[in-house]
């Protein structure tokens, strides 16, 4: 009977257990990314050309002087041979660029004529969905026009550089290669610390412009303040020295501090100006960021050398934490 | 006695645990919607009108004219009074007999009810504004049909965490960027790659990685924006079309309760 009990203890003990696991996991279940650095630090972007925005060709024997030498000579003896057509292109392309400004120009105007007309209300509305169709149509057309020449000159280029890039159709899948590789391994990390939902917290997270620092509005309380002037007119106290800026210094920024703390609570306006120079976070406290995770795995698929790991991560955590 | 008291208490205990355990399990999932979409797919917003940022058909529309406005008035009034009669009739008819037709009547003259009080509250604003010679609405007569709007939207966000049972539905608009990114400085990408930091390990602590991945951040998110803009990246998944489906059938807002007036700071 004794025994009995004990094992319907040790079953309580075991869902109880089982239950605050729950409550722990269902606590932890967001993380935190910033997907764009992951993005960026992918190893196969190492091959991407921001100039031509093609993946250079991998096979590509850059080292070797003599091959590089007749790849490119071939480039620029190709590129002078179809320079008449690109530049052709390119003339009719503003051509209709200017055709696509002037029907939309007519499109208003015709607006402000038909209105002063003295004509029927009916009559008018009629003539206006009338010109708003056709100049719609023609719009299109244009566009349509437009894209189709676009997609010649990336043709024309692609023949160009295509001894040494991608071409920009294969870019294209190996940029979706890539986002479906990062994808994956986001997945993986998720699962393996038991997480539900991946976060990317740093869109909303503005970009410091050190103008604002520099720029400090005059109608502040502390610009009005004499303890204020004084600290930014002095000079910079100066270690082991006696100076009168030295004897006041701590005083002076105490007095400073103190009325920080006052006025600012008050201003709503200095939330605005906050938010320029210190990016928001969605966690407080208790974030899971997995940032650094993702990019390792990444990195130890590639199997980049330990030390280049461990750089990179510093890399990573000095540009998040800066 | 004391064994059998301990032993029914236990069984309450482990009931309650895997009830808890259930519920957990269960509601674990993690939804997101874009209310920006979600208040756009708004039927009241098919009447919004851009330039002067009021919505037509509501109290807010601007005036083209007062008399036929006037007029259009006094003719949807004889229309609503009539139908609001005939509706009470039919309640009291209803209410008599055996037919299940009593809440659709109450719904009809719900909405009768607030015609009139669209008509009033129209009539009102009309008045002002030939007081003070304008044809434009102030600003804050917006807030019946955008409260209304907002209302639509919580119910609906509400029936679709229901019906999923969701663990929470987040905002896809509370997360997204709110303006474009800087400019990539194109100077600094086009000079260093990544394969160069990758060759040289030691240039990763310089503050030149840095400057490279904050450009090439920017330089990736104006490229691929609809990929890189997109907070969630793994396990919530995505209502909006459902919400906007729900919202799209819901009813158009001509007026509000005056004492759920909101101040518009």
């Amino acid at each position: 009977m004794r025994k009995k009990v004990k094992i319907k203890t040790l079953i309580l003990a075991a869902i109880l257990l089982f239950s605050c696991f729950n409550v722990s996991y269902a606590n932890s279940q967001f993380a935190t990314i910033d997907y764009r650095t992951c993005l960026s630090l992918h190893p196969e972007m190492k091959d991407y050309d921001f100039v031509t925005q093609r993946f250079s060709r991998p096979q590509l024997k850059r080292d070797d002087m003599a091959t590089m030498q007749a790849v490119y000579e071939r480039m620029a003896a190709r590129q002078t041979e179809l320079k008449p057509k690109v530049d052709q292109l390119l003339a009719k392309q503003s051509k209709i660029q200017e055709d696509i400004s002037k029907t939309r120009l007519h499109w208003t105007g015709e607006v402000t004529r038909l209105a002063q007309l003295k004509i029927p209300k009916a009559e008018i509305d009629k003539r206006m969905v009338e010109t708003q169709t056709r100049d719609e149509k023609k719009l299109e057309k244009m566009q349509n026009e437009f894209a189709e020449i676009d997609r010649e000159i990336v043709q024309l280029q692609d023949s160009i550089w295509q001894e040494v890039f991608l071409s920009r159709a294969e870019t294209v899948k190996k940029l979706e290669t890539i986002v479906a590789e990062l994808d994956e391994v986001i997945k993986e990390t998720a699962d393996k610390l038991k997480v539900s939902c991946v976060i990317d917290d740093t869109l909303t997270a503005p970009e410091t412009p050190p103008e604002i620092l520099q720029n400090i509005p005059e109608n502040t309380p502390l610009w009005a303040n004499t303890a204020y002037q004084i600290i930014l007119k002095s000079p910079l106290p100066e270690p082991n020295t006696f100076t009168i800026a030295n004897h006041w210094a701590p005083s002076l920024m105490k007095s400073i501090e103190n009325l920080s703390f006052q006025h600012l609570a008050h201003r709503r306006d200095v939330g605005s100006v906050v938010a320029t120079v210190r990016p928001s976070k969605l966690f407080i406290s208790g974030n899971l960021d997995i940032t650094e995770q993702v990019c390792r795995s990444l990195f130890e698929k590639y199997k980049f050398n330990p030390y280049l790991i461990e750089s990179l991560m510093k890399g990573i955590k000095m540009f998040r934490e800066r | 006695m004391v064994r059998r008291h301990i032993n029914s208490k236990n069984g309450i205990v482990v009931i309650l645990l895997l009830c808890i355990t259930a519920f957990q399990l269960a509601g674990e999932e993690i939804g997101h919607v874009d209310s920006r979409i979600c208040m756009m797919s708004h039927p009241a917003f098919q009447k919004f009108d851009w330039e002067t940022r009021r919505f037509l058909d509501t109290i807010s529309a601007p005036v083209k004219n007062f008399v036929e406005e006037y007029e259009r008035l006094k003719k949807l009034e004889t229309e609503a009074s009539a139908a609001l009669k005939k509706i009470e009739k039919d309640i009291a008819r209803a209410f008599v007999g055996n037919d299940d037709k009593n809440s659709s009547l109450w719904q009809k003259r719900r909405q009768i009810v607030a015609e009139l009080a669209y008509i009033k509250q129209r009539r009102e604003i009309l008045a002002e504004l030939q007081e003070t010679d304008s044809t434009l609405p102030e600003a804050a007569t917006t807030w019946c049909t955008l409260h209304g709007i907002e209302s639509d939207m919580a119910h609906v966000f509400g029936l679709i965490r229901q019906k999923h049972s969701l663990a929470c539905l987040l905002d896809t608009a509370a997360l997204a960027p709110t303006k474009h990114p800087p400019e990539p400085q194109m100077h600094v990408l086009n000079r260093i790659k990544l394969a160069s930091f990758l060759e040289n390990a030691d240039s990763i602590e310089s503050g030149e990685f840095a400057t490279w991945l904050s450009n090439s951040r920017h330089y990736w998110q104006r490229k691929l924006p609809g990929l890189v803009n997109a907070p969630f990246k793994y396990g919530a998944t995505d209502y909006t079309d459902a919400a906007c489906s729900l919202i799209k059938s819901s009813f158009e807002i001509k007026t509000a309760e005056p004492s759920e007036e909101k101040s518009e700071n």
